[in-house]
């Protein structure tokens, strides 16, 4: 077909892409979603694309190397809710992991940053000090934590035998009743640094005025606290409690390193129980479906809560 | 105008657009990727750990230096897990290695059912293989009469010991040719807990130290046909059977007994060998790959092994040995002819018998070739190991490297939760039985005809 003939019909304004006005009409109307193009490109080839695949593997049992995956449904999912006790733990340990950290880090992350606030001399010191755990790699923080959780020379032991405390003293990671505290516990000591960083960064941005009015109508410090200070935190509380709760299920790196879910099952979250699937006794399929419930539950989660934020915060 | 065309048409656009990037993108990368090949190169995978990577890097300068067409690149994996996830994603995406590292047993069986593993029978069949490789070695690497891999080196376990915590603690060491019942050995775990010290260090957290103890005691208790012929579905044989309740309960007894050190389920192997090493903990179950490590640190540790205790009413012969062929070299099935050529070639090259000497003088293992090792290059505990070796009615593969991995993480997993207490041997049989009856209604098991 010839060009002029192609022009004649194109009447201004049609959806034919390819003639010089339309052309440029598209180009300066969707500018913006061709710019982000290679972007999007790869959010598909590296997000939805394997999101896609995991579902598609969840329905199959497979062992990484054989040339026949046998399609079995929903037998994966099926087998997770009524005939994998480990599974469930997992589960209930990420709840407990999202809820211990929400309950403990964000009040001693902000009582931290309100120290670091108040003694201005000494508080950039402090905050280096509290933020500093964070700052290391995790899997280095794991290794130096199961060193000093050790019954014989870790220095927990060691420090609660030098004080008295004694009796307190036990091989913390290799107990069922401790091994999922004693993680906890290091999973606070890294996360409180940044709590307090996102508490300062919040409560920097607040306009002194406000404190300074509050003194002048005579408000104690901790009435300034309770009906200043924590109001304004509001919004940055549920982001943190999001954050909390997206980082339980993603949560891996440390635990893998220090107890690999053990001792007897008692510390796998839901991430070390689909690598333990997946690679240690090379079941594909079953983890892919344990990866899709992940998906889902966080999916869902943050969902809701950032609806709740929405209609909280807008009011 | 074009701000109000409907959304369905600008999608589509913006997906036509992303499949015109996703193939560009492709098409350039192919086109820098394909670049003409210069030199037949032969990847080689192992785990390898120092010393015998020191072996390797002699070896490749040595063909490369005969063969300037031939480009051996060796890839090193910090451990099994990482190696067999790569691995498998290797094959996975069509470009395995030419030459890689295998244990043998339900590992590279999956791979060969898989057809991923090049048939090696004509290779073991030269006149130098048969010479050199005795075929009880090849029983780990062979399914319906063909072979699979080259072996290379042996491992056994014993407990290796601190002769003088014994002498501190006064146990008698019970000599290495001879046997030691149950009985004494409980007395000796009490003995060395009343002198203050550690009776046996283990590492629990991985699971398969713990598995050794089980796997002797069945033996022990059963004999060493037990676990092949239960695992392969030998009629009249489950895992229910009454031994493997009792080799729970045994277990369970020097647990009670506190012959670990405290929080041993949660110790990993580096806590375990800290213990051992230091001269905190009297005995170590283990493999000889220790001694790299120990005399590195502690060139004059008082070392030595003994074998491990018979058990009340046992029906198996003493003299067997947890233990199997380790490394072998395998040749990948689906890489270009020249390159299989080579890998071929290559094979025979590290095989030859001034190669095979120079791997046991650096890596100080036994060999599972046929080739006489001057016993000067060899310390004298790893003498005794050798010698036995060689007087051992049988070596007992480790079930996790037998089994197929589903069995072996349900074996591992559940004796962990028999030490922690939160699972009883009976349990513990049951959770094994209705796995493998599983695999089995998969068509994984049986490995082999028993």
């Amino acid at each position: 077909m010839k060009r002029s003939s192609l022009r004649e019909k194109n009447k201004p304004g049609s959806t034919i892409f390819f003639s010089h006005k339309s052309l440029k009409n598209f180009l300066d109307s969707n500018a913006g979603l061709i710019l982000s193009l290679p972007a999007l490109a790869f959010v598909i080839i590296f997000i939805f694309y394997p999101l896609v695949q995991m579902f598609y593997l969840s329905l199959f049992r497979w062992n990484f190397v054989s040339p026949n995956m046998i399609f079995v449904g929903i037998e994966n999912y099926v087998r997770m809710f009524l005939n994998d006790p480990v599974y469930l733990r997992s589960l209930v340990n990420v709840i407990l992991l999202a809820a211990q950290s929400s309950a403990i880090q964000i009040p001693i992350g902000v009582a931290l940053a309100t120290i670091v606030l108040r003694y201005r001399r000494i508080g950039g010191l402090f905050w280096a000090i509290i933020f500093l755990p964070y700052v290391i790699s995790s899997v280095a923080v794991s290794l130096i934590w199961t060193w000093m959780y050790n019954p014989y020379f870790g220095s927990i032991n060691v420090f609660l035998r030098t004080i008295g405390l004694g009796f307190l003293a036990r091989p913390w990671l290799g107990d069922i009743n401790t091994a999922l505290i004693a993680i906890f516990g290091t999973v606070n000591w890294i996360y409180i640094g940044l709590t307090t960083t996102m508490t300062i960064a919040t409560l920097k941005s607040i306009p002194p005025s406000i404190f300074e009015s509050a003194r002048i109508d005579g408000l104690s410090g901790f009435q300034e606290f309770r009906k200043i200070t924590l109001p304004l935190l509001k919004e940055l509380i549920v982001v943190l409690v999001i954050i909390d709760i997206a980082g339980a299920f993603k949560f891996f790196d440390l635990i893998w390193v220090m107890t690999q879910g053990g001792p007897s099952d008692s510390t796998h979250v839901t991430t070390t129980w689909l690598y333990r699937a997946a690679f240690r006794s090379s079941e594909p399929g079953y983890g892919a479906a344990i990866g899709v419930t992940i998906f889902i539950f966080s999916f869902v989660i943050v969902q809701l809560l950032i609806k709740f934020t929405r209609s909280r915060l807008t009011r | 105008m074009s701000q109000q065309r409907p959304s369905r048409v600008r999608l589509v656009v913006a997906l036509v657009l992303v499949a015109i990037v996703v193939v560009a993108a492709g098409v350039a990368f192919f086109l820098t990727t394909q670049r003409p090949a210069e030199k037949i190169r032969i990847e080689w995978w192992d785990e390898w750990g120092e010393a015998r990577l020191k072996w390797a890097e002699e070896m490749e300068a040595a063909y490369e230096r005969d063969h300037p067409n031939v480009d051996i690149v060796i890839v090193e994996f910090a451990s099994d897990e990482e190696f067999k996830t790569k691995f498998e994603a290797a094959i996975a995406s069509g470009q395995p290695p030419a030459v890689f590292r295998t244990l043998g047993g339900g590992v590279l069986k999956s791979y060969v059912d898989g057809g991923h593993v090049e048939d090696l029978t004509a290779l073991l069949n030269e006149e130098w293989a048969v010479n050199q490789i005795p075929r009880t070695m090849l029983r780990q690497s062979t399914w319906n009469g063909r072979h699979y891999a080259v072996p290379f080196d042996l491992w056994a376990g014993h407990f290796y010991i601190n002769r003088e915590l014994f002498e501190k603690a006064g146990v008698q060491i019970p000599p290495i040719t001879s046997t030691w019942t149950w009985d004494e050995f409980k007395a000796a775990i009490r003995k060395f807990k009343e002198a203050g010290i550690i009776p046996i260090a283990v590492g629990g957290k991985d699971k398969w130290e713990l598995s050794f103890y089980y796997m002797y005691i069945v033996d022990r208790l059963a004999g060493s046909d037990a676990f092949r012929k239960t695992i392969n579905r030998a009629p009249g044989y489950s895992f229910t059977d009454e031994h493997w309740v009792k080799a729970g309960y045994l277990f369970k007894e020097i647990v009670d007994l506190g012959a670990f050190q405290e929080g041993f389920i949660g110790a990993s192997y580096d806590e375990a060998q800290n213990l051992f090493f230091t001269g905190k903990a009297a005995m170590w179950l283990q493999g000889p790959w220790i001694l790299g490590d120990l005399f590195a640190s502690f060139p004059d540790f008082p070392i030595d092994i003994i074998n491990f205790p018979t058990v009340p009413g046992g029906k198996g012969d003493p003299t067997m040995l947890l233990g199997a062929v380790q490394h072998h070299y395998a040749i990948a099935k689906n890489i270009p002819d020249n390159v299989k050529k080579v890998a071929y070639d290559f094979l025979r090259f590290i095989s030859k018998r001034e190669n095979i000497i120079r791997y046991a003088e650096l890596t100080a293992s036994p060999l599972a070739q046929n080739v006489p090792v001057p016993t000067e290059h060899y310390p004298a505990v790893l003498v005794k190991v050798i010698e036995s070796t060689s007087r051992a009615s049988w070596l007992q593969m480790a079930y996790d490297e037998y089994s197929p991995p589903k069995f072996a993480q349900v074996h591992l997993d559940s004796l962990a939760a028999v030490a922690a207490g939160t699972m009883t041997p009976e349990q513990m049989a049951e959770a094994q039985e209705r796995v493998a009856r599983e695999l089995a209604e998969q068509g994984i098991l049986p490995l082999e005809e028993v």
